[in-house]
């Protein structure tokens, strides 16, 4: 048995005094891809968190690639974790380019990659614009590109498909490939059933703070 | 896995190259200052020996108050985010707190720069001693600089710029005193070592500060 | 020739002339050859208050007949107007300090032009954190009316501040003789000036329109969300990025150049008013002030080219 990525078990998460998470048991193996699903307001975007140890479960025990959740551990295994979240992480005045080199630089890759990884996504033409002047789709594809050159381990897309058009949503499509055949894992919040499903290999759902088996059409 | 310092340069040269379009600095702030230093001299009177005397004081404080402002603006403060991006990227804490606030140094030394000629002609003040009014202002800058990022770090990004001159105004007395001490000190020929040694220390200090508490703050903020 | 040609052929053939006139004619009487630094300070000053004018006067049409082309009339004139402010500060400063023996009085003029420098600078800040066009243009166009509606209060209140303590202007011309020649060096000045502002408006209202152009490109392609720019991602094959071989693109120098010669601007400008001693003849300071007044504006030319070739550039990769 090999050691999962993510492991959750029990984990409860609150804000004030407000419960959001309460006894979450999740786990994501080598090579595969989670689906997430809940309705608006059901904890899906703090879970995703909670895995990117950007917060600390206030309640149950857990480890992110091999580091507890709690434990200083965490913060050597955050380079090997890739998050996408519903805003962009882009300096909106700073073109995609310089964006994109700017975190080339800081993970120590090569300046070549910059180019290749715009052009991947489709960007090349575009990429002296600033980010602020870009459509959201634009600034999702230029995420995908980070992701092209930092390849980590455990890559989390908070609403994966919205803004995107049908070549971005098959870019989604690629990068999951990619994290299945290094052995990473994935998990993927998604509204978009239909796209979502060839994606993954098992969904759940987040309900009442905790995570069911996901009946399809419920 | 790049190391602390190119870490810390890309990140200033990040907040530099925002600074360059978006003009917040050069564009707002350092104007402002030019006009706060023309009011003051409409307030209290005009006449030469009252604003030659006064003149290196109010420059400093216009270059605290509104120096606070630089430390402020908006590209320094990382937005959510931006902020959880640097962390998965696995940037060191204090590697972003020392590029943020040598970013704001660069900032705060054109600030002083610019509005140095500015004071100059409106008060007359005739200092002496300009290698060390050249020391004097770097080491101001400096110190600012890492007082007010560190204030924004503490502050977080949500309640920062209301509350981040009430944070630094008080702190930044031994810079004030210390400048205005030794512009007095160069004129009337009295020591200035005291003063230079204690802004040295400030600066140090400050800078072990920020990079230490640079990890518990950050992840404080969430 | 077309027509943007031959304002700027005929602008220069008039700053040319006014400077042989500036120059050629003789000393006037009570100021010798000082008189020479106003015939580029006067004007300057007049085209600073001319072009906040024209800001007013475009921003309250844009009010009124809600047409951008106004917005950009007033914007344009206002950029214009602060680098005409401020050459008329710098230009006054000198002839201050060459008649005067101090850089600054707090005369009333000279506050009161400070005043509108800022009050501009504001404008042109405000514009830049506005980006939906069409609020931007409205509330912009509300501070160019207020802006300038509250300037006579500012003069009142300075000038009665100024009464109250007796004091003696610097800029009193009065005592001068106006004889001819130097009335004709002063109005050939304030006509060459005058076309020279033609001449800047015509490229910066280019320069505003090709931004309003980039803007509408990028509102265009947000409608439909794959641009020309964006291709389809090339998704097949492996997934490792293959770095391109090509050399990391030369680092631009022109940003290096500029910032060292603003450097240098700001190192001679400390170092000039730092030396109390200043000292130079009355030829000096008319040589002084001229190559200010011409240097300020080749840069302010030079930069308004680049900054429309580069916006034409942007519009192109777009479109």
């Amino acid at each position: 048995m090999t050691e999962p990525l993510l492991d959750l078990r029990a984990v409860g998460v609150r804000l004030g005094d407000t419960p959001i998470l309460r006894g979450v048991d999740l786990r994501v193996g080598p090579g595969e891809v989670v689906g997430l699903v809940g309705a608006n307001g059901s904890g899906k975007t703090t879970l995703l968190r909670v895995a990117a140890t950007l917060l600390v479960p206030s309640a149950g025990e857990g480890s992110v690639l091999g580091a507890g959740l709690k434990d200083d551990a965490r913060f050597d295994v955050r380079n090997r974790i890739g998050l996408i979240g519903h805003t962009p992480a882009l300096y909106p005045n700073l073109s995609l380019e310089e964006n994109t080199r700017f975190v080339a630089r800081l993970v120590g890759a090569p300046a070549g990659v910059v180019g290749a990884a715009l052009d991947r996504v489709g960007l090349a033409g575009a990429r002296h614009r600033r980010a602020v002047q870009c459509s959201h789709g634009m600034q999702r594809r230029a995420e995908f590109a980070r992701l092209l050159i930092t390849r980590p381990d455990l890559v989390l897309l908070d609403e994966a498909h919205a803004g995107l058009d049908r070549h971005a949503a098959d870019l989604v499509a690629f990068i999951l490939q990619d994290v299945r055949s290094r052995d990473g894992g994935a998990m993927l919040v998604s509204h978009e059933h239909n796209r979502m499903e060839p994606l993954v290999d098992r969904v759940v759902e987040l309900r009442n703070g905790a995570v069911r088996a996901w009946e399809d059409g419920a | 896995m790049t190391g602390f310092w190119t870490q810390a340069i890309e990140v200033a040269r990040k907040d530099l190259r925002t600074e360059m379009r978006t003009g917040e600095v050069f564009l707002i702030t350092i104007p402002f200052g030019a006009v706060a230093l023309m009011l003051i001299p409409l307030a209290v009177g005009t006449d030469t020996p009252l604003l030659r005397s006064i003149g290196p004081g109010m420059y400093w404080v216009v270059v605290l108050l509104f120096g606070v402002m630089v430390a402020l603006r908006q590209s320094a403060v990382e937005a959510g985010p931006q902020q959880d991006l640097l962390s998965l990227l696995g940037i060191d804490p204090g590697a972003q707190f020392t590029g943020r606030a040598g970013a704001t140094t660069a900032l705060l030394l054109a600030f002083e720069v610019i509005l140095g000629p500015v004071a100059m002609a409106l008060y007359d003040p005739q200092p002496r001693g300009w290698p060390w009014i050249a020391a004097l202002v770097v080491l101001v800058a400096i110190g600012l600089g890492l007082l007010g990022t560190l204030a924004a770090t503490i502050a977080g990004s949500i309640a920062s710029s209301a509350l981040v001159p009430l944070l630094v105004a008080p702190l930044s007395v031994p810079i004030l005193l210390a400048a205005s001490q030794t512009m007095d000190g160069l004129r009337f020929g009295n020591t200035i070592l005291g003063w230079v040694l204690l802004l040295v220390t400030m600066d140090l200090l400050l800078a072990v500060a920020g990079v230490l508490s640079a990890r518990p703050l950050q992840e404080a903020s969430r | 020739m077309t027509r943007s040609r031959f304002f700027e052929f005929a602008a220069v053939a008039a700053v040319a002339a006014a400077l042989a006139v500036a120059l050629g004619i003789g000393e006037e009487r009570t100021m010798g050859n000082l008189a020479r630094v106003l015939f580029v300070h006067v004007p300057s000053a007049w085209l600073a208050y001319l072009s906040f004018v024209v800001t007013l006067v475009g921003s309250g049409l844009y009010l009124r007949t809600k047409d951008l082309r106004w917005d950009r009339f007033a914007a344009s004139s206002a950029e214009v107007g602060v680098f005409f402010t401020t050459l008329a500060i710098a230009l006054g400063m000198i002839w201050g300090r060459s008649t005067w023996g101090v850089w600054w009085t707090w005369d009333a003029r000279l506050v009161l032009t400070a005043v509108m420098l800022f009050v501009y600078l504001g404008y042109l800040a405000l514009r830049r954190s506005i980006p939906d066009r069409l609020a931007r243009a409205r509330r912009s166009a509300w501070l160019g009316i207020l802006g300038i509606v509250q300037i006579p209060l500012v003069h009142f209140s300075v000038v009665w501040w100024r009464t109250l303590h007796q004091q003696a202007t610097i800029f009193n011309t009065e005592g001068m003789q106006m004889d001819w020649p130097f009335r004709s060096a002063l109005f050939a000045g304030l006509a060459a000036y005058t076309l020279v502002y033609v001449v800047l408006m015509r490229r910066r209202i280019e320069l505003a329109r090709l931004e309003d152009r980039f803007e509408d490109l990028v509102a265009a392609e947000e409608r439909e969300v794959a641009g020309e720019a964006v291709t389809a991602p090339r998704y097949e094959g492996s997934t490792e990025l293959e770095i391109e071989e090509t050399p990391p693109p030369a680092r631009s120098r022109r940003a290096v150049v500029l910032a060292l010669a603003i450097a240098a601007f700001l190192v001679a400008a400390v170092a000039v008013v730092s030396s109390q001693a200043t000292s130079l003849s009355r030829w000096g300071w008319v040589a002084y002030a001229y190559t200010v007044a011409y240097v300020a504006m080749l840069t302010y030319v030079a930069w308004l080219a680049w900054r429309i070739t580069v916006t034409r550039r942007r519009v192109e990769e777009v479109s």
